[in-house]
């Protein structure tokens, strides 16, 4: 009890250093970053910066800031997503290769992600590939699973088992009117990367900042793979890949209630498909050509502390070409598709504490190939999704209804039938005692992934009639966070256990000849997350960070009692899973250690011997040096990753590359 | 247990005598030397996953009903590779195509390699090798280069190859020629006709669309192929553009083509042909019958639902017993044994996508 007192104090300490000395916290911050300027004011909570977020939350939410990202050693996107709880991420290896994140074994499809507060969508195979965003200009990474405390934001966002949302840097013009950040990576097989962000004050009531980003590698990295008894010793090859991005924000402040903000975001690349390594067998020729171009439109209308309403849009248009050399002659196929989103949430808080929002979408999807017997797929949804909020010290508790109505076209053969459903989730958090940082958190959610156009209309494999897959989440956990004056300055433990299931899981099926994508599985997934952080003052500039993860998952198939797969776990999902991170922060260095480790998996539903792939370990370490003159900052970073040296792989025959290394430049003005 | 099927195999080895490639080919032409009075076992051939290296060939030991696990890898240390095509028994040695690893490897009766035979064209491009027949110690493969090669099975070298069509697929020999399916991935309706002394190509045949991975030379010496169709019963064309799965006759004296009826598996015993068929977009035509080749009259087999999805199906030659493997979601086959009448026997576990199984008689 002694402690908690002297944690109440602290916190009523930071409380006041948070409330009254703002201009001393973002100079702090500022260092780490031109822009880390902390703009979610709705949430935050009196225990301040200190505390992270996801404490109080009442469904299980992770949250990066740039900052911590940096402190992390994370250079992309995937390499912070890794440090966060009960998520997987799928990694086809190297630079190219595909990154997709998956929630508690729910698989990619499930997992929204979204940009700026708006879903990023791919109706087409359903998954985003994190991998074609850069780290670079992000402010923060938050990871929800089930639903989200924030009411305030789009119906989409109501709409999956859990989400990934990135939120790019807001340029501050407190202290100057502009700011310059350029950065080069350099690394390990080819790698070389690029970026420039600028931003600029234009006028009281206009800014801009532009980002534009260069990528390119060989990726061509040596690896080792047994067959059987025999070695396999060489080297991947066509993996290169060349990617060009580029994104301008223009803010506009209206007057004091009323904001715009406007996004282009440009990428274009090309690089090859080194396939699974195949036996006796080198060959890789594949090449893919991806641009993806939108537009989006973000405005806000803060009526008065009790209304305020958000409303945005959003164009995008994706392009995608596969060429492949083959013997059996080259093929050639194009792939283009557009949405066309509409979106606006009211949000309104009647009585203190106590929020309610009404969030409507309005989405056009349509999708064409050059692909035999294309049928020009288009979709329109709806959603609809209506949720209150309660918050006092003691209790959190989020309720939310989505409505959602689907329609399908095609220009042959036969739609999907239309999709009408009502998906509730419920959540609640409480805090026992007012001086102890102790919660308890349950909630649950009902939902699901509508088919995707490849699921449905895809060649001969794609069927019409599938419905959709749904899960149920149930999560109960419990949260404790507390700080011991001159000892640690806080630490924070997270224990969750969940229940999920799946029914109507979307597989494909062999008949005879071909496969046919039908709703056969069910899976049932018991697990615990444990989160734990703390961080320590060694003494005036030293610090200690150390956060661990640990996750254990027991997914399993029980679609049929008699089957071989009857309660075998399912495909890719590590029994036993963690992460750890150990920084130091010295007064003229940080040095990071990271390390990942996932128990055997196996490569298809049959947990037999020979579908079995090896546990991993991955450790990397990074040593950083900052160096400030005048309002200049310089920084620089080592990273050896894969310190092991092992190539092992997320997906089977797709090694990862063995131990490699980059150097970050970065200037800041 | 292991040492078991390896003692079979090798009594196997000291009676080879003659043997032809698998179930497709002891035609009008050559009398067999003797008759087998018995079968002693069968390789199995498993497919296995798309990009899985997970080909593999087991045995199956008929008096003790099992089967053994992977003979290619317990012999040779190593994975067959990825996707095994095709299987042949042909004189004292085993021939099989993998196609993802594009090769052909020649190996002995207990699987150890004697030779592995990496298959590009001059642009070093894998040709994905297909399906085999064997006829006058050669044996003659597909690959999706377009060709047919002919491998001689004493120098183990390929002496030559012939262009075919697109994407062919299996092919059998009869009357001193070559017939092949030509599937031009879905859009071939032609079987090539190759003269086996010339090694030439001499001729196209008509047939319907989409001849893929049926074609065998049946004991009444005429050649039969299924073409699959374009997918009756899509709902992106109309009923009056389905094509459906056919079996055809081809008489190798005349080259003439003859339709004879639905079916989308076959294989032979005698007079009878044993028949699957089901059309992908309707449940409704799926059947299995065993149709006589002299009467022309089907009679019913076994309820083919029983079989979801049925990857092959061969004929031990001695019982006549029927050996069909089913594919079911996410596992490794099984392989339903029926006897001549359509009783079911047994069900035997193999591994990934099994797709041949080749039986070892007391006369080879």
């Amino acid at each position: 009890m002694k402690g908690n007192n002297h944690a109440c104090k602290l916190w009523r300490y930071v409380f006041c250093c948070l409330v009254l000395l703002p201009l001393k916290m973002w100079t702090q911050e500022k260092r780490d970053t031109l822009t880390g300027k902390v703009h979610s004011i709705e949430n935050v909570t009196i225990q301040g910066r200190r505390i992270p977020k996801n404490i109080t939350t009442s469904s299980p939410t992770q949250l990066l800031k740039k900052a911590e990202m940096e402190r992390l050693g994370a250079l992309e996107v995937s390499d912070a997503v890794r440090h966060f709880s009960g998520v997987s991420i799928k990694d086809y290896g190297g630079i190219g290769g595909m990154k997709t994140v998956s929630i508690r074994s729910l698989g990619a499809q499930h997992t929204t992600v979204s940009y700026d507060g708006v879903a990023v969508s791919d109706c087409q195979s359903g998954q985003v590939d994190i991998s074609r965003f850069s780290l670079d200009n992000v402010s923060q990474l938050t990871m929800n699973i089930g639903q989200s405390d924030n009411i305030y934001q789009t119906a989409k966002m109501f709409a999956s088992a859990g989400s990934l949302s990135i939120e790019t840097v807001r340029p501050d013009f407190d202290e100057q009117t502009y700011h310059l950040s350029t950065r080069v990576k350099a690394g390990s097989f080819g790698m070389l990367n690029p970026s420039i962000l600028y931003s600029k004050k234009l006028s009281h009531q206009f800014s801009l900042s532009a980002y534009g980003d260069y990528l390119r590698a060989d990726g061509n990295y040596p690896f080792e793979m047994w067959n059987g008894s025999q070695l396999i010793n060489s080297k991947r090859n066509n993996s290169d890949i060349e990617t060009y991005r580029t994104e301008l924000n223009l803010f506009t402040t209206l007057n004091d209630k009323q904001d715009l903000k406007a996004k282009f975001y440009l990428f274009d690349s090309k690089r090859g498909l080194p396939g699974s390594v195949i036996y006796d067998n080198p060959y890789a020729a594949e090449r893919l050509y991806d641009r993806n171009y939108f537009g989006q439109l973000k405005y806000e209308n803060r009526f008065s502390d009790r209304w305020k309403l958000q409303a945005s849009g959003k164009f995008n248009y994706s392009w995608n070409r596969d060429y492949n050399k083959q013997a059996s002659g080259d093929t050639d196929d194009h792939f283009r598709q557009t949405e066309s989103y509409l979106s606006a949430t009211l949000w309104t808080e009647p009585v203190r504490g106590l929020s309610f929002s009404l969030a409507q979408d309005f989405a056009y999807n349509d999708l064409s190939t050059t692909l035999r017997e294309c049928q020009y797929p288009e979709r329109f949804t709806l959603l609809t999704a209506l949720a209150a909020h309660y918050r006092n010290p003691h209790i959190t508790a989020t309720a939310s209804l989505l409505n959602t109505y689907i329609t399908e076209n095609v220009k042959t053969g036969t739609a999907a039938d239309d999709r009408k459903r009502l998906s509730p989730a419920i959540s609640l958090s409480w805090k026992p005692f007012d001086n102890a940082g102790w919660r308890i958190r349950a909630s649950y959610k009902d939902i699901f992934r509508v088919p995707t156009f490849n699921d449905l209309y895809y060649l001969l494999i794609g069927n019409n009639r599938l419905k959709p897959e749904n899960t149920k989440q149930v999560n109960i956990g419990t949260t404790w966070s507390n700080a011991f004056p001159s000892i640690i300055d806080y630490l924070n433990i997270s224990i969750d256990a969940y229940y999920n299931r799946v029914n109507n899981k979307i597989v494909a099926i062999p008949t005879m000849f071909v496969w046919k994508m039908s709703n056969v599985g069910k899976v049932e997934t018991l697990g615990i997350d444990i989160n734990a952080g703390c961080e320590v003052s060694l003494a005036e500039g030293y610090k200690l960070y150390v956060t661990g993860t640990y996750n254990f998952m027991q997914a399993e198939d029980i679609t049929d009692r008699e089957s071989k797969i009857w309660r075998n776990q399912i495909a890719y999902t590590p029994k036993h899973a963690g992460s750890g991170n150990v920084t130091i922060e010295l007064p003229w260095l940080n040095l990071t250690y990271n390390i990942t480790y996932a128990s055997e998996r196996y490569r298809m539903s049959q947990n037999s011997n020979d579908n079995r792939i090896a546990p991993y370990t991955d450790n990397s370490l990074s040593i950083s040096r900052m160096f400030h003159w005048k309002k200049q900052s310089f920084r620089i970073q080592l990273d050896a990753l894969n310190l092991g040296n092992k190539n092992y792989e997320i997906v089977r025959f797709y090694p990862m590359p063995g131990r490699n290394y980059k150097i970050t430049l970065a200037y800041n003005l | 247990m292991k040492k078991n099927w390896y003692k079979q195999t090798l009594m196997v080895i000291a009676l080879g005598v003659f043997t032809a490639c698998s179930d497709d080919n002891d035609n009008v032409p050559e009398p067999p030397v003797n008759v087998p009075t018995e079968t002693v076992g069968a390789y199995i051939l498993n497919t296995g996953n798309y990009g899985g290296n997970d080909a593999s060939i087991q045995y199956l030991d008929m008096e003790k009903g099992t089967v053994s696990t992977d003979l290619y890898a317990a012999a040779n240390a190593e994975s067959l590779g990825d996707l095994g095509q095709d299987l042949c028994l042909y004189g004292s040695k085993l021939y099989a195509t993998v196609s993802g690893s594009s090769k052909i490897v020649i190996m002995d009766k207990n699987c150890k390699v004697i030779k592995s035979i990496p298959l590009t064209n001059d642009e070093n491009q894998p040709i994905s090798p297909r399906y085999m027949t064997a006829i006058d110690g050669n044996v003659y493969f597909t690959a999706y280069d377009g060709t047919v090669s002919r491998l001689d099975t004493l120098s183990m070298s390929i002496t030559g190859s012939v262009k075919v069509g697109d994407h062919p697929e299996a092919l059998t020999n009869a009357n001193g020629k070559l017939y092949v399916n030509i599937s031009g991935y879905g859009s071939g309706k032609s079987v090539a006709v190759v003269d086996i002394k010339t090694f030439t190509k001499t001729k196209d045949l008509e047939v319907i669309l989409n001849p893929y991975t049926q074609c065998i030379t049946a004991d009444d010496g005429y050649v039969y192929v299924v073409s699959c169709g374009n997918y009756a019963g899509d709902s992106k064309k109309p009923e009056s553009e389905w094509i459906y799965q056919s079996m055809q006759r081809i008489d190798p004296k005349t080259d003439e083509v003859e339709s004879i009826c639905p079916a989308t598996y076959i294989a032979n015993n005698g007079d009878n042909m044993y028949i699957l068929y089901a059309e992908y977009y309707l449940p409704d035509t799926h059947k299995a019958v065993i149709y006589d080749l002299k009467t022309r009259k089907e009679s019913p087999f076994i309820n083919i639902s029983s079989i979801p999805s049925p990857q092959s199906m061969n004929i031990d030659p001695v019982s006549g017993d029927v050996y069909i493997s089913n594919a079911p979601y996410g596992s490794t086959s099984d392989l339903m044994i029926y006897d001549k009448d359509g009783n079911f026997k047994k069900k035997l576990s193999t591994g990934y996508f099994t797709s041949k199984v080749v039986f070892i008689t007391n006369n080879q």
